[in-house]
């Protein structure tokens, strides 16, 4: 077998330079003229650890971590020249265990099965991994469209966008809906600050998303499907537009698709502007028709009324991605994954203070605290775990002491998060609740459509208040109109962006609203975040006189002569927070 | 209220149980049930939009609160709509509304006093508070505060601080004030099809705007003023109407600018019309108007240049003289130039029973047939033929599945008549367009034909040919004949249209149930006028052979109709009676022998001065600027403005405008509608009838004297059957004339037929009168036209 070189070239993996890293593989390997194939992939998941290179020889599989081009060239006189791999740099390998065995350990890959293992840009390379098997199921069985829509209810698959609504039945729904012209939109939108998951699997197998549609366009009968990409994503754009030319090429879309009389089914890309509210069905429906991404009041649900006013169906890409796995493992394989009422996996991106941060699938069921601690790898730099946020901005932080909750729809909202598209934010003890709840906030009133009078003005007058809290001008009965302004905006918004907005204020006041009180009544942030509420003084101990913090505090605000202990004028100081950073006596402290 | 099959259900609402028809929404279901629900955002004949909240409700077994406006009723549905709680969030929501909206007058203590004694200037800036807003006094936002006893806002204001705009001659757009209830994006979407407005950004910083930023006029605005019409607040306001102040009465009239003769509302406070369109309180009805019957009847009625007075002309100069020694002068010299001396030029702006007074004096006092309207038809007979149509009602075109609009820019000669046109193509009607030129129309056509100018005949012709064979239509024998001699290629030469263009127009005809032809005014004004009518009557024919066909001719002027019927024409008397044929039953009416020779058309007293032995005029309204006229003995003019024309005239009259005026007049769909009064007319000025009269009585006539309108409207409802018999379509086969195609089309002359300027009020060009609005016009010309 000839040693194949496999470079990661997700957006990640570009970012981290891996891009030069393939380029100079190829120029080494022409230049030497060396024997091996050079092939690409896309991300795996350990974006702690990008830019990744793959070695597969004889022997077994070796993925390279922090790889840069200097390191390229060492794999390949020392791995592929001399035959010795480089342990050191191994983050994976079948043959032996590495430290970040523990991240992929009790990983589960059904969604992210083909991810940093084919190449996306290659239709022969999923096929290869029992790619377009399912559809051929399909048609070689002759499987009814009732029978794919049972399958898919039995295997409990609830949609992974956000709202967890069972796909089967969604799927039912728009089949019962007769109409000569149908659609099927996969939603991949993904607007929520820090997710990635969908992003990966479009640029890491973008084919699965493509048969997965393929699939439910043959269950509801739907004659044309849309893929609704934000245009920030260019990568994914690009081998999706790649992955459709293959699939019509193969004649997986087209005119009587794979000999299933009456089945024409085609694909376009439709780019989306980046709005967070064009992720609602409803709004992405107007955005789709060329009208601005406004939600409209359901119903009529799109499966009755929806693209077009024709019954449509709307499925996210982590959904229709697990769709060909289910089909063809069977409902009941499927089903083996997860808890009573949420079965099969999830893919969590963990961002925030995690020492391995990056793209996780595990199963339903799996304590938080494990997908942290043990997949995670922890707090960073030995922190304390204070808290993380679920669902992004309509989610809702979980504190450390329900980290026992486990990943499944019905326990994350009871914790007043939601398990949203899956992003995971960790945080610290030096990070500030209110300060997450206002980034999260000024976030979804920025995004806010502004249709709905509480979405567009009562978002705005609760960020006013956080940000009054956060900077010494908050009241006594700031918290109570906090909660007033949310319920009202929970409960009176027109769509999910307004429904939800209030949850990260809501949960943070659940869980720490003696951050709140101290915010209010001491004006003091006791994660020391909040600039303005915090004092900066010099540590007479460890003064030396050095004047740096007097020469650089942008206001003159220090005083003290040469080789004297400083001091800061209370009144004259704004808080910037320079003398900090540059003191190099640890004599400014914060308080 | 909807029914889609006429179901009705039994819904509870606060208790009461009430029936309504099934697709019925909730707030529907309690205007039945005469309940109230506060709403911002809805508004009838929109459709509902659930973005203010304001009309949430509680629904028994249903979790939240739905809005009234989206929600529809079911069977056995049990409705709140008063709770504590829910006034409660209706307070919170309409605070965190005036929490971005200046609304220091609305919850202060001294508003009462305030409003009474403070001294409103209204022509501020920025608006700061209700007594300096437009809006004051019919603002929906006071209404709300009022209803929901708003006392106090708990959140500090806000203040946009956006810079008013503007930039057009007839409303200002201050989007400080605005609510973003989305009414105004609405209507210029949904219902004009304008397509101007938009939401721009996201959030907070959502506002109204244009799409791309740009101006309104660049972004097509149509200065329909719907916007203007619906909005609730201050934000949009009428120029004119930030002079005046809050309207304190109105009057229903109809707007004469068009023959599509809109019903429209003038709001008026004391003497002044405040702004034109909906009623007070009700934003949506009437309907919406255009550009003409929306902005430009207030600047004309209080224009500063009006003349008030008689005048004479002393050498050039205009001296004020006295009614007395007006009609002293005009009658010493109608004594002179009398019979066939004399003249009548009036306008198809004016009431029937002007227009009746008019002619009759003509024919009765001054004993000549010179009576006509300005401008004509070149087809002199063409108001007559129409007649044998039935008329198409403007509220039936939606229901038309194919429409067939040739020779025209309706979007500006008859933008309601568009609008339906627009509305049915929207109801996915086949609409096929056919001019020498581009217009706004095309936007909203499935197939777009644009033909040599002057080549109309002709390119009906291609279809009336293909029309035939395609669908096999059997025609006199002589039309058959004539149809063989068109040689195809000739044809598509002499238009530039090709037979593949003009198979596809017949195959959007073919399906067709109901298809309507709108011919445009241009095809009546080209020297192919008699062609162009005869041919589309065929055309007529042949569509009648296989679908239901309806015939609209756009006409111009809102009386045009009206005023020919009623015998401002030079062969016509009243009711199309031909002077030719010595018709009697006038001459017994008005107990005279009327001459049995036709008079002169306008032209015919216009071009051959000197020497017709023509020599003295009466003008209603004003002409095109005409040396000629120079030639005249003796010239009175009556109307509102001094013009070019006025310096040939002897003595000048002041005129009413119709919205002064009391009468009637006969739109499109030949129905007869009211011109009522909304405001006085300058004190010295008399109505055309009663100047008249004035004149009959001292050159001692007594068979012309009226004191009322009234009483002229029932001579003529006595001896003229004004209402149209609508139930008998008869359609007409007129003769194929054949025009010749064969001359090559660089021989051909070809006719430049201008496009004729549809902002005129009686012969008056509105462009000149509001200079603003003629460099509106240029640029829309520039871009559409
Ligand atoms: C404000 C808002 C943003 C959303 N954004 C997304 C998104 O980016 N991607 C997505 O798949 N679903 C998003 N959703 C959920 C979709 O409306 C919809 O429920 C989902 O696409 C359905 O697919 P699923 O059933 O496969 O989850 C969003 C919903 C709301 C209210
Ligand atoms: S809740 Fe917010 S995003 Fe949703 S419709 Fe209302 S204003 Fe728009
Ligand atoms: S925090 Fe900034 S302003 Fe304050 S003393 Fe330090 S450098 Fe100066
Ligand atoms: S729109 Fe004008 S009248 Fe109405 S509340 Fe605002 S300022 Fe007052
Ligand atoms: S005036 Fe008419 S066309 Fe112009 S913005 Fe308003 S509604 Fe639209
Ligand atoms: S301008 Fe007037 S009609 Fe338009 S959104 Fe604002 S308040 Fe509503
Ligand atoms: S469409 Fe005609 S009648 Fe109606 S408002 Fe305009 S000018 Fe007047
Ligand atoms: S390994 Fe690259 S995105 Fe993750
Ligand atoms: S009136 Fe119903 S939401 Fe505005």
């Amino acid at each position: 077998m000839e040693t194949k070189v496999i470079v990661g070239l997700g957006s990640c993996g570009i970012a981290a330079g891996a891009r030069k890293v393939y380029d100079k593989l190829e120029a080494f390997k022409k230049a030497e003229n060396l024997q091996f194939e050079l092939k690409k992939t896309s991300c795996v998941g350990m974006c702690y650890r990008e830019p990744l290179v793959e070695i597969i020889d004889d022997t077994g599989t070796y993925l390279y971590g922090e790889i840069d081009e200097e390191r390229a060239l060492e794999l390949i006189e020392k791995h592929i020249n001399q035959k010795s791999p480089v342990k050191e740099y191994v983050v994976q390998s079948d043959l032996f265990e590495t430290i970040d065995n523990e991240f992929t350990g009790d990983q589960v890959k059904i969604t992210l099965r083909n991810c940093g293992y084919i190449d996306p840009e290659n239709i022969e390379d999923y096929e290869a991994k029992d790619g377009y098997r399912a559809i051929k199921k399909i048609a070689g069985y002759s499987m009814s469209r009732l029978d794919v829509i049972q399958t898919v209810i039995e295997s409990g698959l609830r949609g992974r966008g956000g709202g967890g609504f069972p796909t089967g039945l969604k799927w039912k729904f728009a089949n019962n809906n007769k109409s000569d012209e149908k659609y099927i939109i996969c939603n991949a939108d993904e607007g929520d600050p820090g997710a990635f998951m969908d992003r990966s699997v479009l640029e890491g197998d973008p084919h699965t998303v493509l048969e997965g549609m393929i699939i439910g366009a043959y269950a509801i009968e739907a004659t044309g499907g849309v893929i609704y990409c934000r245009a920030e994503y260019p990568l994914a754009i690009k081998r999706l537009q790649i992955a459709i030319e293959q699939a019509r090429a193969k004649g997986y879309l087209g005119e009587n698709i794979l000999g299933i009389n009456g089945f024409n089914f085609d694909i376009y890309i439709k780019e989306g502007a980046g709005a967070f509210v064009c992720g609602e069905e409803t709004a992405l429906i107007a955005s789709v028709e060329g009208q601005r991404g406004m939600p409209r009041k359901r119903p009529p649900f799109p499966a009755a009324s929806g693209l077009w006013k024709k019954p449509t169906n709307i499925n996210n890409v982590e959904t229709l991605a697990n769709i060909p796995w289910i089909i063809q493992h069977g409902a009941a394989e499927y089903a083996k994954y997860g808890t009573e009422k949420s079965k099969g996996t999830k893919v969590f991106a963990l961002a925030g203070k995690i020492r391995r941060s990056g793209l996780v699938e595990v199963p339903m069921g799996m304590s938080i605290r494990d997908v942290i601690f043990k997949l995670g790898g922890g707090i960073q730099d030995g922190k304390k775990f204070k808290a993380v946020q679920m669902g992004g901005p309509s989610g809702g932080c979980i504190p450390a002491h329900l980290a026992d909750t486990i990943v499944d729809y019905d326990s994350v909202n009871a914790t007043g998060a939601i398990m949203g598209s899956g992003g995971m934010v960790v945080m610290d003890e030096s990070t500030c609740m209110i300060d997450v709840a206002k980034f999260f906030l000024d976030f979804t009133q920025k995004e806010s459509c502004g249709k709905c009078t509480f979405c567009r003005i009562g978002t705005k007058r609760m960020l006013e208040i956080l940000t009054n809290i956060t900077e010494g001008r908050g009241e006594e009965g700031d918290i109570e109109r906090l909660e007033e302004l949310s319920y009202q905006i929970k409960d009176n918004s027109l769509c999910g962006l307004g429904q939800t907005a209030p949850n990260p204020v809501l949960t943070t006041i659940r869980y720490f609203r003696d951050e709140y009180e101290a915010h209010i009544r001491d004006k003091k942030c006791p994660a020391l975040v909040c600039t303005k509420l915090l004092t900066y003084e010099v540590v007479e101990a460890n003064c030396t006189g050095c004047t740096v913090c007097a020469v650089n505090c942008p206001v003159d605000a220090i005083s003290g002569a040469r080789k004297e202990i400083h001091h800061i004028d209370q009144e004259v100081c704004i808080n910037c927070g320079v003398c900090f950073t540059k003191c190099k006596f640890d004599a400014i402290k914060i308080s | 209220m909807k029914s889609d099959k006429g179901i009705y259900i039994s819904v509870e609402i606060d208790g009461k149980q009430i029936q309504v028809p099934e697709g019925s929404t909730v707030l529907d279901a309690a205007t039945s049930a005469g309940i109230y629900i506060p709403t911002l955002c809805y508004l009838k004949g929109l459709k509902s939009y659930g973005g203010c909240r304001l009309c949430i409700v509680e629904i028994k077994n249903m979790i939240g609160y739905p809005t009234a406006c989206t929600t529809p009723v079911t069977n056995e549905m049990e409705i709140s709509t008063k709770s504590p709680e829910l006034q409660s969030i209706r307070r919170e929501i309409l605070e965190l509304i005036l929490s971005e909206h200046p609304y220091s007058c609305l919850i202060c203590n001294d508003k009462k006093e305030c409003q009474d004694f403070m001294y409103t200037t209204r022509k501020v800036t920025v608006t700061t508070g209700c007594n300096f807003c437009t809006s004051n006094g019919g603002c929906e936002l006071q209404d709300l505060v009022e209803y929901l006893d708003l006392k106090d806002i708990r959140f500090p204001i806000t203040y946009r601080n956006v810079q008013a705009i503007k930039n057009n001659p007839f409303y200002d757009l201050d989007y400080n004030l605005c609510i973003l209830c989305g009414r105004c994006v609405r209507i210029c979407n949904e219902e004009r099809y304008s397509g101007v407005l938009a939401f721009v950004q996201r959030g907070n910083s959502t506002l109204v705007g244009t799409a791309f930023g740009e101006s309104q006029i660049e972004a097509g605005c149509e200065y329909c003023g719907a916007c203007v019409d619906v909005c609730p607040t201050g934000s949009l306001s009428e120029k004119m109407g930030s002079w005046v102040g809050v309207p304190t009465d109105s009057t229903t009239s109809t707007c004469i600018l068009c023959s599509v003769g809109c019903r429209m509302n003038i709001n008026t406070k004391g003497n002044r019309i405040v702004n034109i369109g909906p009623r007070p309180g009700k934003r949506t009805e009437p309907d919406q108007l255009c550009i003409r019957g929306k902005f430009i009847p207030a600047d004309i009625t209080h224009h500063p240049e009006r003349i008030i007075k008689p005048l004479i002309n002393k050498n050039g100069a205009w001296l004020e003289i006295t009614w007395d020694q007006a009609i002293d002068i005009i009658t010493k010299h109608f004594k002179e130039f009398s019979g066939n001396d004399f003249g009548i030029i009036g306008s198809a702006h004016d009431t029937i029973e002007n227009s009746y007074a008019l002619q009759k004096f003509c024919r009765v006092v001054m004993g000549s047939n010179n009576i006509d309207l300005s401008p004509t038809y070149n087809d002199r007979s063409l108001f007559k033929k129409v007649h044998g149509f039935q008329p198409v009602g403007i509220d039936e075109i939606i229901g038309f599945d194919a429409i067939f609009i040739i020779g025209s820019n309706a979007s500006v000669s008859h933008p309601i008549i568009e609008n339906r046109v627009r509305k049915a193509y929207h109801h996915d009607a086949k609409i096929i367009t056919a001019h020498s030129h581009l217009n706004r129309t095309y936007q909203f056509s499935n197939e777009r034909i644009i033909y040599h100018p002057g080549s109309e005949n002709i390119f009906l012709l291609q279809i009336l040919k293909d029309l035939k064979t395609a669908q096999n239509i059997k025609f006199p024998k002589d039309i058959s004949d004539a149809l063989k001699l068109i040689d195809k290629k000739h044809a598509s030469t002499a238009t530039g249209i090709k037979q593949a263009q003009i198979r596809k127009i017949i195959e959007s005809l073919a399906p067709a149930k109901k298809i309507l032809i709108i011919a445009g005014d241009t095809l009546f004004k080209s020297s192919s006028s008699n062609d162009n009518f005869n041919l589309l009557s065929n055309i007529h024919f042949a569509l009648n052979k296989f679908a239901d066909c309806g015939m609209m001719f756009l006409v111009d002027d809102g009386n045009r109709f009206g005023a020919t019927y009623t015998g401002m024409h030079p062969e016509y008397l009243p009711g199309f009676l031909e002077v030719r044929n010595g018709e009697k039953k006038w001459s017994e009416a008005w107990g005279i022998d009327i001459s049995p020779v036709s008079g002169l058309s306008t032209d015919e007293m216009i071009s051959n001065l000197p020497g017709n032995n023509f020599k003295s005029l009466f003008l209603k309204g004003d002409l095109p600027d005409h040396e000629k006229l120079n030639e005249l003995e003796f010239f009175v003019q009556q109307n509102m403005f001094i013009t070019e024309t006025s310096k040939y005239a002897d003595i000048l009259l002041p005129a009413y405008c119709f919205t002064e005026s009391n009468g009637h007049i006969i739109n499109i769909e030949r129905n007869l509608k009211q011109i009522n009064p909304a405001v006085h007319a300058p004190e010295f000025i008399k109505p055309t009838w009663q100047i008249l009269s004035n004149i009959s009585r001292k050159l001692k006539n007594k068979s012309f004297q009226y004191r009322k309108t009234n009483e002229i409207y029932e001579e003529i409802t006595a001896k003229l059957d004004l209402s149209i018999d609508k139930t008998s379509r008869k359609t007409s086969k007129f003769v194929l004339s054949m025009p010749d195609i064969k001359i090559p089309l660089k021989k051909r002359k070809i006719e430049m037929i201008p496009e004729p300027d549809y902002f005129l009020y009686q012969g008056n060009s509105m462009s000149k009168l509001i200079p603003d609005m003629k460099q509106l016009i240029d640029k829309k010309g520039g871009k559409h036209g």
